[in-house]
């Protein structure tokens, strides 16, 4: 790396003629095949719709959890087309951008490609589940936001090269324990300073990727399992959280890499 | 031998400092600065100049002139300041966006306030994103002095503006690494020079030659050193303050913003037990009056109130508080103009009106709305696209957040509708089990000690009720003075007004709630309101 390459060079701006006898040294060439602020800024952008898009399809799941979870019904009609009109919708609301017109606005065709795939994914991942969801007699059938969320994250990484991680301080799963970066990131988020919603991204020289952490927050929904009384046995068995209303509970962690 | 000069320069300074009492009238070396303009205009980063008495810019010709902030944009930690000088030049200004990764670039500045300006090469090693905050990260060497000063690229072009402010995600700051602002955040200041030629930025034609004499003569022209006199920081004297009630705001404003605040509910009778009640019930009477005195202008012009609501009259009232969470912050004069708004949240029997006739969808889970003994209950379990489609459909519409907490509070910024007291609250727990399947909630109007000043019932308790604005958490700070409609979008809706199974905190008049629209509960309502013609 060329970290060590620095140098002090005072001039005395009074006296300019006297103090610049030695000049600079030849720059080398200028890395033009690094992306520049523009383009970055492109890709960041990217990260977070992707990240909202798939805290929106783990969002549907929730929304529809009650039915997922009734033993009386079998066939419980929750398609996958079903899933993705919702998601679509839900993805709308959240980023005010419209996946169903035919020339989504403002979005460079590399993000829309990277939108559409991760739809993709997701009905798979849906549509592979059936007969799970459809089972009758059984109740809670371990179908739930975050066992969505890693599975739609893994293919998606597969096909696409593009990390997508659900993670928190206090991760339940422990292949979504944060990295440095991460926890980092999480500290910042858990301070109930921290504005809402704004994401902590970085880019260096180092990891050649752009990451991002998209932050979440627990609404009355998420506290069934991760609200009060902490350490109390939810439905899927683990303790939870005691997590209160709006805190922060962990974030959605993207990695592109800048020469996919 | 300057060096030795600087340095007995800087130990005068330094002496003279020390012998003054605080606050002793020396400005002292603050930061740098880059001109933008001939006509005196400076960029620098705001937290150099900030709390400044008094502010110094140091030309390169060593001429002191006075300066003051034309701009200051605090989140973006950068400043444009204004000297009366002639004969400065400024330095071209580059385009942002063309900035890339491992790029090389030039950091001018005064390194530890000394006279001496320093130029240190670098390259862009990452770019970095907080909050709001957007970051240039470079591996030259960046010393507090430098702070304000340009970063060039290799055309003499400013990219950025060093800022030490912004704090690595990580805590540690590395040695030889300093951070800048992308000079393209400057562009709502530069605004504010007249005539400012924006056509220009980034056009300055590549070097063709290896000038690089030339180059550092010109980086050095255009950079200035900044001087400033601070404001004396008020020293904690861990002395409580004599009138709790005035210094509460204060000590919470000076409150780091890493801590949550814990609202302190034992002070609720702070305003004083009997004093307090005889005023509120003096405001009460005046708020009746103004809303009677409403009504007879409104008949005097043929209208009368819609079925069901009363009138809100046009005025301002304090919005907010200062002791709740941060997002209820600050409290803020609010004006609004006359609106209707109902009595009581609507009823499961109101809204089956609205399901017979085709146009609303039943309550998300329909227990309690099905009960034949739950008729005069709110209705619950709705989403607030529901809540909304049936004011709709009643001609009517959700109220605005500030409309719902003026109906619940008006104009004086008590706590609750009915004052400050919190012994109501413990009644009603007392009274009812709050834990019964209804979750506390009871028919309308259930508890007449809780109406508030325009008559309005149930708005601290029984339901959460939905509003019409979007949820953001800095919307008290921005939100405009008259009839404020909420932002422009968002991922929430505003909920208000809590149940009985919430604290006192969540009831207050001033808590601000939120959910995902599409949420829906056992204690989650609505009420209308609707504009006066």
């Amino acid at each position: 790396m060329r970290l060590a390459l620095w140098w002090i060079f005072p001039v005395l701006p009074v006296l300019a003629d006297a103090g610049l006898t030695t000049s600079l040294p030849k720059a080398e060439l200028a890395p033009e095949s690094n992306p520049p602020l523009q383009t970055i800024l492109e890709i960041e952008n990217t990260a977070r719709l992707l990240a909202v898009l798939l805290h929106s399809g783990r969002y549907v799941i929730n929304e529809n959890q009650d039915l997922l979870d009734d033993p009386e019904k079998g066939d419980k009609g929750f398609s996958p087309e079903v899933f993705e009109q919702q998601l679509l919708e839900m993805f709308r609301i959240r980023s005010g951008v419209d996946l169903r017109e035919l020339d989504p606005v403002r979005l460079p065709q590399e993000a829309k490609n990277l939108l559409l795939s991760l739809i993709a994914v997701s009905k798979q991942v849906v549509a592979d589940a059936q007969p799970d969801i459809n089972r009758k007699g059984v109740g809670y059938k371990g179908f739930i936001p975050a066992v969505f969320g890693a599975r739609v994250a893994s293919r998606f990484a597969a096909s696409t090269g593009i990390g997508l991680k659900q993670t928190s301080l206090t991760p339940r799963n422990p292949s979504n324990a944060p990295d440095a970066f991460e926890t980092a990131a999480l500290q910042e988020f858990a301070d109930p300073a921290y504005p809402r919603e704004k994401v902590i991204s970085e880019v260096t020289t180092k990891s050649r990727a752009l990451r991002l952490m998209f932050p979440l927050y627990a609404t009355r929904r998420c506290l069934v399992c991760h609200g009060e009384p902490k350490g109390e046995q939810d439905k899927t068995g683990y303790p939870r959280e005691g997590l209160r209303l709006g805190q922060n509970a962990g974030a959605i962690s993207v990695v592109i890499p800048l020469n996919r | 031998m300057t060096r030795v000069r600087s340095l007995a320069l800087l130990l005068v300074l330094g002496s003279l400092g020390a012998a003054q009492s605080p606050g002793g009238p020396s400005e002292r070396p603050a930061g740098t600065g880059v001109i933008v303009h001939p006509n005196g205009y400076i960029l620098t980063a705001e937290h150099v100049v900030s709390n400044a008495r008094r502010i110094v810019v140091v030309t390169p010709g060593e001429f002191r002139a006075p300066a003051f902030v034309v701009s200051a944009d605090p989140d973006h930690d950068l400043a444009l300041l204004k000297i009366e000088t002639v004969g400065l030049s400024e330095a071209p200004l580059g385009y942002a966006g063309a900035v890339r990764l491992d790029q090389e670039v030039f950091v001018v500045g005064f390194p530890f306030g000394l006279r001496e300006v320093t130029i240190s090469r670098g390259r862009i090693t990452a770019l970095r994103a907080k909050g709001v905050k957007r970051v240039f990260q470079v591996d030259a060497a960046i010393n507090p002095g430098s702070s304000g000063g340009p970063v060039f690229n290799r055309q003499g072009e400013v990219v950025g503006i060093v800022a030490t402010k912004f704090r690595h995600p990580s805590g540690i700051v590395p040695e030889g690494m300093g951070l800048a602002v992308p000079i393209s955040y400057a562009t709502p200041l530069l605004a504010n020079i007249p005539e400012f030629d924006f056509a220009a930025i980034g056009k300055r034609p590549r070097e063709s030659g290896d000038d690089t004499e030339g180059l550092v003569q010109e980086l050095a022209r255009t950079t200035v050193r900044i001087e400033t006199l601070r404001v004396q920081e008020p020293v904690p004297t861990g002395l409580a303050p004599a009138d709790p009630g005035a210094g509460k705001p204060k000590a919470e404003a000076h409150r780091a913003p890493g801590s949550r605040p814990q609202p302190s509910l034992s002070q609720d009778q702070a305003p004083g037990g009997e004093t307090d009640a005889s005023l509120i019930v003096h405001v009460n009477e005046q708020l009746r009056a103004a809303q009677q005195e409403e009504l007879g202008r409104l008949a005097q012009r043929g209208i009368s109130p819609p079925e069901g609501m009363v009138v809100v009259p046009a005025g301002e009232f304090s919005m907010g508080a200062e002791d709740g969470l941060p997002d209820a912050r600050p409290v803020h004069r609010t004006y609004l103009s006359s609106y209707w708004i109902d009595q009581y949240e609507v009823t499961n029997e109101r809204y089956r009106q609205c399901v017979e006739a085709g146009v609303c969808p039943p309550p998300k889970d329909r227990r309690a709305f099905d009960d034949p003994h739950a008729a005069q209950h709110p209705v619950t379990n709705v989403t607030w696209s529901q809540a909304r489609g049936y004011c709709q459909w009643r001609g009517r519409r959700l109220p605005t957040e500030a409309e719902w907490e003026k109906a619940a509070r008006g104009i004086d910024g008590r706590r609750y509708p009915w004052g400050n007291s919190e012994e109501r609250i413990k009644r009603v727990a007392q009274d009812r089990d709050v834990r019964t399947p209804r979750n506390g909630v009871a028919p309308v109007g259930s508890h007449p000690e809780t109406v508030s000043p325009y008559g309005v019932f149930d708005l601290s308790g029984n339901v959460w009720e939905w509003v019409k604005d979007w949820y953001a958490e800095d919307f008290y700070a921005i939100a405009p003075p008259r009839d404020p409609q909420g932002p422009l979008g968002g991922t929430f809706r505003v909920l208000r007004g809590g149940d009985w199974t919430q604290g006192a905190l969540e009831l207050r008049a001033s808590h601000r709630g939120w959910d995902e629209m599409t949420y829906w509960g056992p204690t989650l309502g609505f009420r209308c309101a609707d504009d006066v013609p």
